[in-house]
Parts: structure tokens; sequence; C-alpha cells
């Protein structure tokens, strides 16, 4: 299936789209109570958000390097992986003597980027995701469809088929039932972990240590049960400063999930119990390009439920680990042969950018994707930059003969209206009234 | 910082307030506990011994370091295990520990920062199934809060 017909099949799904709909306008509606009831200074916090990210952007390496000066002096191991097969082979030379015992895992985004835990299946490894989403999607075998909110293309029903047939477990579909049918079957893989996978929502370079925000609790037993815990994260993803937490610890749970606070942020220190692979790979690349800012991104999914695209085709039509409108400059870098055609999944409505915790330009950045990817042979002798051309072929359009003008508007008019072209556009009107 | 909006809040974020004065603590944490299987975390010393492994416990006695009432967030050590795994965590705090905001929090994690933390704020949840509200997830399901006053 490709994209287009994907985007399709998507659109036409009532379920989806109402399951979307309703959690996207959830999260957004809840956002703003907290914001107008709590934070007064919401503008200000996301200033500060976005110094406190340009600047590690710009120190990255000197801040890498007192981390990494913290973290093995407590005795834990930092590698930095150039690329997605670097960092594959190190996790397995990490994990290696857990190769035939249960390792769980929490949600990592670059773990999804590099394919990480198929990789491990493949050489052997049994893992289990923890995230109740996210070992929803995995027992689906599918991507998480939204980042805080992996299963949400799922109906409650589907779920529990999934649980069923995957897990062999009897459970009805009330949400609660399957939830305590979850909790119970990874309960006995918690408790019994020796080995465990997280990710990172911040390294602090200043005492070298991991910040992780959850409401489960899974994070926290993979961090605490296990004798062994490899974390996984992108180079981007350090600031400098404890105190700069003040600031994060507010954005982030009000724009990942409009909730005031969320159930369980840990704080710790890097110590010999565990290993952290930093992912390079393209992200020391676009560090001085103009399009920076997505390394800016804290991956709270704010600008996913903002966008009226996203929320309508769902996070699947993107093909990617990283959908929505942040998204689609990040697939592009992570993986160059993507398909060019996600920039156009927007319609530059800057919800996204308004949204934003960290007050990355989003729209700017899709923008200058779109003019770079642009297929320049098409613009022979400059003629598709002229607006006198469009003007041209729209007056030729209308005066067609109504059935050529279904064929070739049939994407348009499958159920609307055909329409002819004004004479005069919005531009023309606006210099005329100058 | 009244009793009634410190009450409110941590109501809101799910956590059952109990004031407790100092030298009646012992006797009402027996009481309460009687019957149950409890595990009390090596953090606490409240001459009250875990009767129960951790595992099987059906009450996480874990010590509450700091409150910051204005979200209802509890700071605890982020290895005190008797706060994620037993179904119903009780956190004891002293009065003097209630702060004003997370900031606060912070700055306690600053000026210790070689320790693992934890913000516990209420039960632990999910809404990963169509966005319905569960609780619990995988940890405990009620969170009460002992404060110590004097």
């Amino acid at each position: 299936m490709n994209l287009k017909e994907k985007i399709v099949e998507a659109i036409r799904d009532e379920k989806l789209k109402s399951n979307l709909w309703r959690a996207v306008n959830h999260s957004l509606e809840s956002r703003k109570k907290v914001i107008e009831r709590n934070y007064k200074n919401w503008e200000e916090l996301r200033t500060k958000a976005k110094e406190i990210r340009k600047f590690s952007c710009e120190n990255l390496e000197k801040l890498w390097e007192e981390a990494r000066e913290k973290i093995e002096r407590r005795g834990g191991k930092i590698f930095f992986a150039k690329s997605k097969e670097d960092a594959l082979k190190i996790a397995e030379e990490v994990l290696k003597e857990y190769r035939y015992s249960p390792i769980i895992k929490s949600k990592s985004m670059v773990s999804e980027e590099i394919e990480l835990r198929s990789y491990l299946e493949k050489k052997g490894f049994e893992i289990y995701e923890t995230d109740l989403g996210e070992l929803i999607v995995q027992l689906e075998g599918k991507l998480p469809s939204h980042i805080t909110a992996p299963a949400i293309h799922l109906s409650k029903e589907e779920i529990s088929e999934i649980v069923k047939s995957k897990l062999g477990l009897e459970v009805s579909n009330k949400e609660e039932e399957i939830t305590l049918c979850i909790r119970n079957f990874l309960r006995e893989k918690f408790l019994n972990a020796k080995a465990s996978i997280t990710g990172a929502n911040f390294i602090v370079s200043e005492n070298g240590s991991l910040v992780l925000f959850e409401n489960e609790g899974n994070i926290r037993y993979c961090l605490n049960v296990s004798e062994k815990v490899l974390v996984i994260t992108g180079y981007e993803k350090i600031i400098p400063k404890i105190e700069e937490l003040k600031i994060f610890t507010k954005l982030l749970p009000v724009s990942a999930t409009g909730q005031y606070q969320n159930s369980y942020t840990s704080f710790y220190p890097i110590d010999k119990k565990f290993n952290l692979i930093v992912l390079i790979d393209f992200r020391k690349k676009i560090l001085n390009s103009n399009l920076k800012e997505v390394l800016y991104c804290i991956k709270c999914g704010c600008c996913l439920n903002s966008c009226p695209v996203f929320s309508i085709i769902g996070g699947h039509s993107y093909f990617s680990v990283y959908p929505g409108p942040i998204g689609i400059m990040l697939s592009i870098f992570s993986n160059p042969k993507y398909s060019k055609k996600i920039l156009n999944f927007c319609s530059l409505c800057l919800a996204c950018t308004e949204n934003c915790p960290v007050k990355i330009e989003i729209h700017k950045i899709i923008l200058k994707g779109r003019s770079f990817f642009a297929n320049k042979a098409l613009n022979f002798f400059g003629l598709i930059s002229k607006k006198s051309i469009f003007d041209f072929s729209f007056n030729l359009y209308n005066l067609l003969p109504f059935f050529l003008k279904e064929i070739f508007m049939k994407n348009w008019t499958y159920n609307r209206e055909i329409l002819d072209f004004k004479k005069k556009d919005f531009f023309d009107l606006w210099k005329s009234k100058k | 910082m009244e009793k009634q909006k410190i009450e409110e809040r941590l109501i809101e974020a799910m956590v059952r307030p109990i004031w407790i004065k100092k030298e009646k603590l012992k006797e009402y944490l027996e009481d309460f506990l009687k019957g149950k299987r409890y595990y009390v975390s090596k953090y606490l010393d409240i001459e009250i011994a875990s009767n129960e492994k951790i595992e099987i416990a059906e009450y996480g006695i874990f010590k509450a370091i700091a409150l910051s009432y204005e979200t209802g967030t509890i700071l605890a050590y982020g290895d005190d295990l008797a706060s994620l795994i037993p179904p119903n965590s009780i956190g004891i705090l002293e009065k003097g520990d209630i702060k004003k905001s997370l900031d606060d929090l912070i700055d306690l994690i600053s000026s210790n920062n070689e320790k693992p933390f934890v913000f516990i704020n209420g039960p632990s949840k999910t809404a990963d199934i169509e966005k319905k509200l569960v609780i619990p997830a995988h940890g405990p399901k009620e969170v009460i809060l002992f404060i110590i006053d004097f």
C-alpha cells in the first residue's frame, strides 16, 4: 500500500476518525484548561525552553563531555554511535549475556528509529514492551500511530482481540479489564527481569543523570528491578543543568497529555548499572543547517494533536516512526530514502508552531524542506514561479467542457461540487483595493 | 499554605491526605494496617517492621521526602520501591517538608544530585485504550499521604 492509498483508507475509516478526533481534542482541551488555570506565564516558559534547547544544541560536544566524565566516574558506560548499525551492534554487545532471559523495555523513539527490537529479536532476544500502548502495537505487529498514544488507532474491541490471540489470555473488551490483564501479565516479567532497555526524555549534563516522564509506572520498574539497564537516546537530548528541569517539568506533561503533572518523573544519576548509547546519525549533519531547530524537539506529540492533517489521516499514514508535523522533516532526515511526498501533509495553518512548547517554527521547517526538495527541473526557464502562467492555466481550465473538468479534478470532485476558478484571485483583489 | 488548600490540591492529584500528630503515628498506622500485608521502606524509621515481602504486600509504606503543594507532587527516593510495587502506597511526610512548587523539589534534587529521585503525582494510570482513563496501570492504585503535624 502506498502513501496515497493509505491516506484514502484512513479518511474513509469512520472508526479511526472518531477515535483520533476524540483523542486529540481531549488532549488539546485539557492542555488549554491547565494552562489557563496554572500558567499565566506560559509564553515565558516556552521562550526559556527554546533558549535552553538552542544553547544545548549549540554546545553538544562540551555538554556530552561533561556528562561522560560524571557517568564514567560512577562506573557507568557511554557509547556514541555514529550510525544506526553501530548502535544496534553496541546494544547487542551490551545485552549479550541476557540473550535468553526476558528483557523489559520502555518507550524510546530512537529505539524505534533504528528498529532495535526487531534486530534483537532476530538475534534470539526476548523483549517485552512495557508501556501499555507500545505492548499492544508490538503484539499487533505495527508501528505506533502516535508518539504518546501509540495504540490510538485501535478500538477496545480490537485491542481485546489482540490480547486474546497473541497472549492467549481470556479478557473482555472493557478498558479496565484489559489493563488489569496486561498488568498481571507484565508484573511477572517485571519481578523477574534482569535487564531493561529505556529511552530518555532528557540527559542532564551537570551530573550525568537521566530524566524520564511517565504515567504507568513501567519506566520505574525498568530503571529499578534490573541488574543492567541499556539507555538509548539521541545526541540532541541533553540539557546543561538540573535547574532547567524547572521549565520542562512544567511544559512537558501539559503539552504531551494535557496533564498538570504526570504520575512519575524519575531523576537518575547514571551509574554502573547503566549503559548509555547516544545515537548521532543525521543529527550532527543538520546542526549547522537552517533546519537545526528540528533538534530542539522534546518529543511531546503536541504538534500531532494540533495538526488538522494528522488528526484526520492518523500516524500510520506517515509510514514513519516520527509522524505529524515535526515528523515530516525528522522522517526524511532519519531515512533519506523516505518519500518526499509527506512534505505535502501540511496546510501551513501554523497550529503546530503556535502550540510547540519549545517554540520550534515547525511550519518554516516544512517550507524549507519543500524548497529544498522541490523538483527544480520542472521549473524550466522559471516558468512555474510566474503567476501569469498560473492565471493562464486557470483560465484555460475554466473553458474546458464539464466532463474534462471532472477528470482533471477527480480528487476534488469525489465529494465536492465542481468549481471554476475566479477571474480575480486574492492577490488581485488585494492589489486592486490598495 | 493553609491546610484546606493543601488538601484540595492533593485530592485533585488523587492523593488521600491524613493529618496525624507525631506521637499518634505509630498507633494509628498499626491500627490502619491491622490484618493487612505490608512492606516498610528501608528509608523510613517509624518503629514498624514489614510483615511481608514487597512482591506480595498489599500496602507499601514509603518515605515522602517533601511535597510540592501547588501540584500535589510527592518527592521520594527513586529506588524506594515501596511506592511502586505494592498496589496501595502510603507516604509518610513531615509537615515541615511541605514546599510550594515543583521548583522547590528540584532545588532539593540539585542539592543532593548523586541520589535517584522520583516525583510521584497520584496513582499509576493510563489512557492508552481509546483515551479512557484507567487506574492503575503498573503501579499502585491508591496513594495515601500521612502528614505528620506537630
